[in-house]
């Protein structure tokens, strides 16, 4: 990398005095630097994506455990309680809810009768009117009338 | 919880909003207290199958945050650290009625300590993360039994509703947890926590 910005270097540096264009021959060892210092950046970006990426691999747990991990998991494996039935409920459930849903309670209402939120209004708050607005709310007609002449 | 039940280690009572779940007595490691637990959720989708409980593959980029356990010879958790305060009393007084929340006054009935949480990795068997809320702590089985209700809270977890029945033999201990899916009875109004999906339990649990 060293010897490419050395070369580019040289390069632009002789370039500047001779005065010669992107055109003539001279120049292509600049612009064969330039290409091989991009590529060189774009690799090198590249290769640190791929290793966070690696890392981030890393840190999961992708792999399938084995039948003697599993074996070991299997331990915890309890057989499936009946349910109770001969069980007094709380008083407190039995005389609120017939779900367990409705101890929720109900749901808000509408917020009002109006139409709702405006998600286009006609001037956002932090918009000045036009100036045709402006003379339309001081209703001063003729000069409108004028200024729409130019304002159509 | 919808109308498929992904969690089926446990029996739902869909009348009354409960669930019956199977009760994990694991230990705190360095000390001899109890850990009481249950199961709900795992990143492994064959333990999954196994145990019958819910696969959340999400689980597995939690392992930097989880608390840490091991699997003891009867496949309970050897908890690393975390514990629970269960003694507090949960109160709440919910706003006037219209605007109940947020409350006027309201203080958890449950507070665990910094390295509490309910995910736990199994260090010694595959790093499979459980979702593993605990329901009481450094009690026996029998300070826990309500068969008939009458839950004393300050021992278990406030969303236990009315029952835990253990049955002791001469292998395990094995016991069942009655739960409830949603929040407490509009006594209380409309409780933090009281969520009607599954992880009732867990986001039911306080931590400060």
């Amino acid at each position: 990398m060293q010897r490419v910005i050395c070369t580019l270097l040289w390069t632009v540096g002789r370039n500047a005095n001779e005065g010669t264009s992107w055109y003539s021959p001279a120049s292509r060892p600049s612009i064969a630097a330039l290409a091989i210092f991009f590529i060189g950046l774009l690799t090198y970006s590249a290769a640190a994506q791929t290793s966070s990426q690696s890392l981030t691999t890393q840190a999961r747990i992708t792999h399938a455990i084995s039948p003697q991990i599993l074996a070991m998991h299997a331990l915890a494996k309890r057989p499936v309680a009946a349910a109770p039935t001969s069980l007094e409920l709380a008083t407190a459930t039995t005389a609120t809810s017939a779900t367990f849903n409705s101890d929720q309670g109900p749901g808000p209402g509408p917020i009002g009768p109006g139409p709702g939120c405006n998600h286009f209004p006609r001037h956002l708050p932090w918009e000045q009117p036009s100036l045709s607005h402006i003379l339309a709310r001081v209703r001063l007609r003729p000069i409108r009338a004028w200024w729409g002449r130019f304002n159509c | 919880m919808g109308p498929v039940q992904l969690l089926k280690s446990g029996t739902v009572d869909a009348a009354h909003g409960t669930i019956t779940l199977p009760l994990y007595k694991g230990k705190l490691a360095g000390s001899n207290r109890n850990v009481w637990y249950i199961l709900t959720d795992v990143s492994d989708s064959n333990v999954a199958a196994e145990l019958g409980l819910n696969f959340s593959t999400k689980l597995q980029f939690s392992s930097l945050a989880a608390r840490t356990g091991n699997l003891d010879a009867e496949g309970n958790i050897v908890f690393n650290a975390g514990t629970v305060n269960f003694a507090p009393d949960r109160k709440i007084i919910p706003g006037p009625p219209g605007a109940e929340f947020p409350p006027k006054f309201a203080t958890p009935g449950a507070v665990g300590d910094t390295h509490y949480g309910p995910l736990v990795r199994i260090v010694n068997a595959g790093n499979v993360i459980y979702n593993a809320p605990m329901v009481a702590f450094g009690v026996d089985a029998s300070q826990i039994n309500f068969p008939n209700g009458n839950v004393d809270y300050s021992k278990v977890h406030d969303e236990v509703w009315r029952s835990i029945r253990a049955i002791e033999n001469d292998t395990a201990l094995r016991a069942f947890l009655e739960t409830a899916f949603g929040g407490s009875p509009k006594v209380h109004g409309r409780v933090p926590g009281g969520t009607r999906d599954r992880g009732a339990v867990h986001s039911a649990q306080w931590k400060n």
